[in-house]
């Protein structure tokens, strides 16, 4: 299944409840559909914050899909080439509140939830790949 | 998407957080913190027991909030995490950085 948005923060929610709906559909336990959605917010946050400049209307494509016993969601856009975040001080490291830094969460938290992230650029677009396992014993 | 609810306790602010605390709410949480704060609370209790989804946006608002109370001689406690909200909580170890608690009632007896 494959959805465009709009590449703003209006179009979240919508574009969380499409891929939590087709990834179950498409074989993904609820509680795993969870992480997906934490996962997928802060991919999503990212396109809308910084893919197109300031002012400038962009799309976002969504396409969730089984691929061997797992769900895939690939997040598309057509903006300029994503840098991928350098691993720096994260809060998940600090031991104390004053020494936390504020932000670096989003993508360590989106990697702890997925069994696979990815990203690849091509013909100018930028494509993240995501992948979780889906129950292939049946429901136990 | 986010409900928020305060109570007075033992020199506590408990605060009652259900729904969704993500990109899209944080920044009403971000502006109530601000007026409770200017209230002049400097202790908080998050009650997370009917938070349903917590995004690292979210993290964001709790750990200003506690960088804030703690400036100001205060503190931020969370008690009542479930599921997923629990998961995030100790993977990004916001559970080393803050006191957490199963139930408010030990939050509020702890101190």
């Amino acid at each position: 299944m494959t959805r465009d948005f709009p590449a703003g923060l209006e179009s979240l929610y919508e574009a969380l409840e499409f891929v939590r709906h087709a990834a179950i559909e498409a074989g993904l336990d609820p509680r795993d559909a969870q992480g997906l959605e934490l996962a997928l917010e802060e991919i999503l946050v990212n396109v809308c914050n910084y893919a197109y400049e300031p002012g400038q209307e962009g799309l976002m494509r969504i396409r969730v899909g089984a691929e061997e016993g797992r769900v895939v969601v690939e997040v598309e856009d057509w903006g300029r080439e994503f840098t991928p975040p350098r691993g720096g001080p994260a809060a998940h490291e600090a031991t104390c509140v004053d020494e936390a830094p504020i932000g670096g969460l989003g993508v360590f938290l989106a990697g702890q939830m997925l069994d696979e992230l990815t990203y690849r650029r091509e013909e100018q677009r930028n494509i993240v790949r995501m992948t979780m396992r889906t129950p292939s014993c049946g429901a136990v | 998407m986010l409900e928020l609810g305060t109570e007075q306790r033992q020199g506590w602010l408990v605060v009652g957080v259900g729904g969704r605390l993500d990109t899209a709410t944080a920044p009403a949480f971000d502006e109530k913190r601000t007026a409770w704060m200017g209230e002049g609370h400097r202790r908080y209790v998050l009650d997370l027991s009917k938070l349903d989804y917590l995004s690292s946006a979210g993290l964001r608002s709790i750990i200003s909030m506690a960088k804030q109370a703690g400036s100001d001689g205060g503190q931020v406690s969370l008690a009542g995490a479930q599921g997923l909200v629990k998961d995030v909580i100790d993977l990004s170890g916001f559970n080393v950085l803050l006191s957490t608690f199963d139930s408010v009632d030990d939050a509020v007896a702890a101190a």
